[in-house]
């Protein structure tokens, strides 16, 4: 059940209705909105809804244990060892069991044992990275005392809550248990940004990121040597800005629904292609994601506390790691890999920069910051390395541009535009719109809605981050 | 050998950016979520009420200028007794709501749209519209 299509919009007024009919209890509002989550995840595959429910009641039941080991340090790590095992295992098994057997198959080849290895073909439930390290993040979270062991229907329901189920923004027990523990209120901002958020990403997703996607960027990027070096370019730059329009999109519809329900979700997304080195990039994009790398691994492996070398060290493995999350591919980790040396270069050129060198102006900081994201998406989309290798190589070939349209020109250029739209745009219209009758805020909510269904292409293509 | 303390923060240790815009006409300010926003001069009333009647509203709009989406999906829903009778409401609906133009506007919107998707660079030509 995809968030721009009939079925999730009735969906949707249903859970609306259903919860705030019963807000005079707080507990069967949630019970019903976890059930709600649960039929909105079945939707894709019923049978992975047990294992949801199997991964919530491992990490509250890990959280109970930490809790309970009180002060015996030695009994508390076990347990989270066990619950942080437990929750690799999972990942491991449906994302990386197929890669890595097929890895080691390759190896055995290479070494000459000629032997063909049983894989079992598992299918990947989506949305399993995101709730995976959600339930991880709240195991250490107890572990640290930084969060209080939730009651199980919270634990479930923050593990299973549909807007942010199948692809974030991560968000952490410590900031969404303390909003399910009381009746959430609505205020006419909230509700007005959530509404503006909502149209907003679905103009992105609809419009922008389907248009290009299906325009230009999956064309090109499936055979890369049938097109000219202005239509790979054009698709490397499509890219960006689909990915971008595609998973902000996500994010913003996933805070708007929480909103509408009573609950806020934390930013995901701030301009990322305004950022003027990697490290302000990291800051703006996927924010939720990177902040959970920052404080449970980066920060784990000794982040700054033991020198540059290791800084370095701990930089590089989060960052192959985090470039793994996103899937079972050598690009990931390629992906990861150049972010990871960048980052570290960064941080060594701050360390080392003579003195009297004037620092880079930021106009150039931003295109340089924004060009080497670009090359990393290329390795992020193509299919396989020698795909982006090939795509590389194709990009100082001539011809005529293909597939590249004035229509398709026009949205990269708005797509980028955005980045560089002053802050707090979306918020500055809620405001506005906070202030005004109902009436004709929903007379213009359902025409803007229209339009954007007028636009956009036959059919709705998945969000990119849904396999993840 | 001993370790040199690095003062910095880390790469990815802090999510604001580092250049914080000015203080902001309407009030506006990084916060926890993008929802906060700063209290109005005079409180809102009936903000569950008003949330209410905008998405009524919105709702209403959709459903009277969009039939076209509506019999779409109710085409897409896997067939049996209860989808078929989805499909008849669906046919029924668009052909009052076309009697009267209120299709109109979308697929003149759509058409305009698809107009412009036709454009090409030079004097190329472009590729025959898919049909309505």
């Amino acid at each position: 059940m995809l968030f721009p299509t009939l079925t999730f919009g009735l969906f949707f007024l249903l859970v609306y209705g259903l919860a705030w009919g019963l807000r005079a209890s707080n507990e069967w509002r949630k019970i019903v909105l976890l059930l709600a989550s649960w039929f909105f995840y079945a939707c894709w595959d019923p049978r992975f809804v047990a294992l949801l429910i199997a991964s919530g009641l491992l990490n509250w039941g890990a959280a109970r244990l930490i809790a309970a080991a009180g002060d015996n340090n030695g009994r508390r790590k076990a347990w989270l060892a066990a619950g942080v095992a437990v929750n690799l295992i999972i990942l491991g098994f449906f994302k990386y069991y197929g890669f890595f057997m097929e890895q080691l198959e390759q190896a055995l080849h290479a070494l000459d044992w000629q032997r063909d290895l049983a894989i079992m073909q598992v299918i990947l439930p989506v949305g399993i990275s995101f709730f995976t390290f959600q339930g991880m993040s709240f195991v250490i979270d107890v572990y640290r005392r930084k969060t209080e062991p939730a009651s199980l229907l919270d634990m479930t329901l923050l593990m299973s809550f549909f807007p942010h189920l199948v692809a974030g923004p991560i968000v952490r027990a410590s900031h969404l248990i303390p909003q399910f523990r009381r009746v959430p209120e609505i205020s006419r901002g909230m509700a007005a940004t959530g509404l503006s958020l909502i149209v907003w990403g679905l103009f992105k997703k609809a419009v922008i990121a389907s248009e290009l996607a299906t325009g230009l960027v999956d064309p090109v990027f499936a055979d890369p040597s049938a097109f000219s070096g202005i239509d790979l370019a054009a698709a490397a730059y499509g890219y960006a800005v689909q990915i971008y329009c595609d998973f902000s999109a996500y994010s913003d519809m996933a805070i708007g629904l929480a909103a509408l329900l009573g609950y806020r979700f934390p930013h995901n997304f701030n301009q990322p292609y305004r950022a003027a080195s990697l490290q302000d990039f990291w800051r703006r994009w996927h924010i939720s994601l990177s902040s959970w790398l920052r404080d449970y691994l980066y920060v784990s492996l000794g982040g700054s506390r033991h020198g540059l070398a290791r800084l370095c060290l701990a930089l590089m493995v989060t960052m192959l790691l985090g470039g793994l999350w996103h899937g079972a591919s050598w690009n990931f980790v390629i992906w990861g890999g150049l972010h990871g040396t960048v980052l570290a270069g960064e941080r060594l050129w701050r360390e080392f920069r003579p003195k009297h060198w004037p620092p880079l102006p930021r106009a150039l900081g931003i295109a340089a910051t924004f060009h080497f994201v670009l090359l990393g998406w290329i390795f992020f989309r193509a299919a396989s390395f020698a795909d982006a290798l090939a795509f590389l190589g194709g990009l100082g070939a001539g011809g005529a541009p293909a597939l590249l349209t004035p229509l398709l020109l026009g949205l990269i250029v708005l797509g980028m535009s955005f980045h560089h739209f002053p802050p707090f745009a979306v918020q500055r219209v809620a405001i506005r719109v906070r202030a005004m009758p109902a009436l004709p805020v929903g007379l213009a909510a359902g025409f803007l809605i229209l339009i954007v269904d007028a636009m956009r292409p036959e059919g709705v293509a998945p969000f990119i981050y849904y396999q993840f | 050998m001993a370790t040199r303390r690095i003062h910095a923060t880390g790469p990815i240790e802090a999510n604001r950016p580092r250049h914080e815009p000015p203080p902001d006409p309407d009030g506006l300010a990084h916060t926890e979520s993008p929802v906060d926003l700063p209290e109005p001069p005079e409180p809102l009333p009936a903000p569950l009420r008003w949330t209410t009647e905008v998405i009524v509203a919105a709702t209403l709009v959709l459903a009277l200028f969009n039939a076209t989406a509506i019999r779409g999906w109710s085409y897409q829903l896997d067939a049996n007794a209860f989808t078929a009778s989805l499909v008849t409401v669906a046919e029924h609906w668009y052909a009052a709501t076309d009697s009267v133009g209120l299709n109109r506007p979308v697929a003149t919107t759509h058409a305009g749209w698809q107009s412009v998707k036709d454009l090409r660079f030079g004097r190329e030509a472009a590729p025959p519209s898919p049909p309505p």
